[in-house]
């Protein structure tokens, strides 16, 4: 059995080689390791592996990051 | 402590006869031989019963569970994922507002939700913004702003006031504060953007509905007048400024051409230096009922979203969507500490409404709420996805969350269903195995070129 997109534990492990880093306190990452969407973090940013989320994080459709948007955004599933 | 299957695993075949294995609670994707698949699916039957009688099946084992295939059994994953989600939605920590500065707009999109309206903010409603913050901002960790409208930038210098004043109440409260527009970006040039850049905001979101034939016919001037080229040359002008998201909304009437603006963009050489995504166009509201006809079903949308990022990432775009946990608010409908803002102070919870009369609303900014808005903020915050039946049933829910309020009350009051679904329900085989690809081949890309260093 091949992880192609790992559990989260495993990809923490990996975050220093993360570009960009989410702060400490953040509890989630995107799947691509590229930005955090715990609504404790302000930050995110475009995915740095390939796998890019076109759009901020979901959260902030709710806020956070969000435009799911993210950071402002406007996330990409729910707003039109 | 024993063990039991996850609720929410899902096997695919691939084309090569291996299975693909995805936990949509974990978001875990793994790739397994038929002869491991045969076996996870006996363990899975019984895990507590089941010989593991070599090293290999013991390793099956510890992946599994490491994955999220197999969870100890007093685990829940239903009400973890319901209580972080409460814990997400009425959590104060967070601020954010979306604030439309006015609903004017110099464009007329045949297919946009807004009523047209040439209202602006007034400076009464502006300072009210301004002591709303000041009276919430206390225990909040981050103010988030999204400018909307309308246009947003037909209203700059209210942006600039009423961030200055923002920043000055997170600077003397300690918090953080992050902002993003969502424009038609026509007048959005170097300088604006600089200008935006500085009042911290980092991102744009801008609509381009295809190429220039196409997106001249859809999102036009007021005077009728096309806007491609303009846009384009902002774009090219502002991308090293602001992060740049292009959203194109597509329906049956674009959808065959959306991929001449890819090759439009590939030849002016923005490929890669913005991001780019497409949207549904869907009748939200009555002020645009007449594109039903040409709007995409959701099993439509989702069999074109995935046709299309496939077409695109195999072209070199950088822009992929992977199934994400959904674990908090759908969005600000739904989240306790979020607002939308309207030029008349009318206080909203769903973006989709921001043109809608007073009896929509939640609140004005300028006055007591009434009973009448009180029952709208009540309707808001007890959308509950989690009491659904068969929302509780689904096994997509992680990643899906019960779908967007503003459509889920939509359809049940048109008798249509008691919930809105999102696309992965009808996509996410296609997805996973075009995950798999991607990460395959950027495996394989890695190796070769450590072999030519």
């Amino acid at each position: 059995m091949q992880f192609i997109i790992e559990p989260l534990k495993e990809k923490r492990k990996k975050k220093a080689k993360i570009k960009f880093q989410c702060p400490d306190e953040c509890t989630e990452y995107c799947p691509a390791d590229c930005y955090c969407f715990d609504p404790s973090c302000g930050g995110h940013e475009l995915c740095m592996d390939g796998l890019n989320y076109p759009t901020p994080c979901p959260t902030q459709c709710g806020g956070l990051a969000r435009p799911c948007s993210p950071d402002t955004g406007v996330c990409p599933i729910f707003h039109p | 402590m024993g063990l039991k299957p996850s609720r929410y695993n899902h096997f695919f075949e691939a084309e090569d006869g291996n299975i693909l294995a995805f936990n949509a609670y974990t978001t875990v994707l793994a790739l397994m031989t038929k002869e491991e698949y045969e076996i996870t699916q006996n363990i899975l039957k019984d895990p507590n019963n089941f010989s593991f009688n070599s090293k290999e099946e013991l390793e099956l084992k510890e992946n599994l569970k490491k994955g999220g295939f197999l969870i100890e059994e007093d685990d829940d994953e239903f009400e973890s994922l319901k209580l972080k989600n409460r814990i997400d939605r009425f959590s104060n920590s967070y601020l954010g507002l979306t604030i439309v500065p006015t609903l004017n707009c110099n464009f007329n999109c045949f297919y946009c939700y807004e009523e047209k309206k040439k209202i602006d903010m007034s400076k009464e409603v502006e300072d009210a913004i301004v002591k709303f913050v000041r009276n919430r901002i206390n225990n909040v960790k981050s103010l988030s702003v999204s400018w909307y409208g309308g246009e947003p930038t037909l209203r700059i210098e209210q942006i600039e006031r009423l961030t200055k004043k923002f920043k000055k109440l997170c600077k003397e409260k300690g918090c953080s504060y992050s902002a993003g527009i969502v424009s038609n970006g026509y007048l959005l040039d170097r300088d604006m953007a600089k200008t935006l850049k500085r009042l911290s905001v980092n991102s744009v979101q801008i609509t381009i509905d295809g190429p220039k034939e196409v997106h001249d016919k859809r999102r036009v001037l007021r005077n009728g007048k096309g806007t491609f080229d303009k846009i384009i040359d902002n774009i090219k002008n502002i991308h090293d400024i602001l992060r740049v998201s292009v959203r194109v909304n597509v329906d049956r009437d674009n959808a065959e051409r959306v991929f001449e603006l890819f090759d439009y963009i590939e030849k002016i050489g923005l490929k890669n230096k913005i991001s780019i995504n497409i949207g549904h166009v869907k009748d939200y509201t009555d002020a645009c009922l007449g594109i039903a006809k040409n709007c995409f079903s959701l099993p439509e949308f989702a069999k074109f979203k995935v046709f299309f990022q496939e077409k695109i990432i195999k072209r070199g775009f950088s822009s992929f969507e992977y199934p994400r946990v959904r674990m908090g608010a759908a969005c600000t409908a739904d989240r306790l500490n979020t607002f939308v803002i309207t030029p008349n102070g009318n206080i909203f919870k769903c973006w989709t409404e921001v043109a809608f009369s007073e009896e929509y609303s939640v609140g004005n900014i300028l006055k007591e709420p009434t009973s009448a808005q009180k029952r709208n903020w009540r309707k808001w915050l007890l959308w509950d996805p989690y009491e659904n039946p068969e929302c509780i049933h689904c096994n997509i829910l992680p990643i899906c969350n019960g779908g967007c309020p503003y459509m889920g009350y939509k359809l049940r009051e048109e008798g249509k269903g008691n919930q809105q679904c999102v696309f992965w329900k009808y996509n996410l085989e296609k997805i996973v195995k075009l995950t798999t690809y991607l990460k395959l081949r950027s495996k394989e890309k890695e190796k070769e070129s450590l072999k030519d260093s």
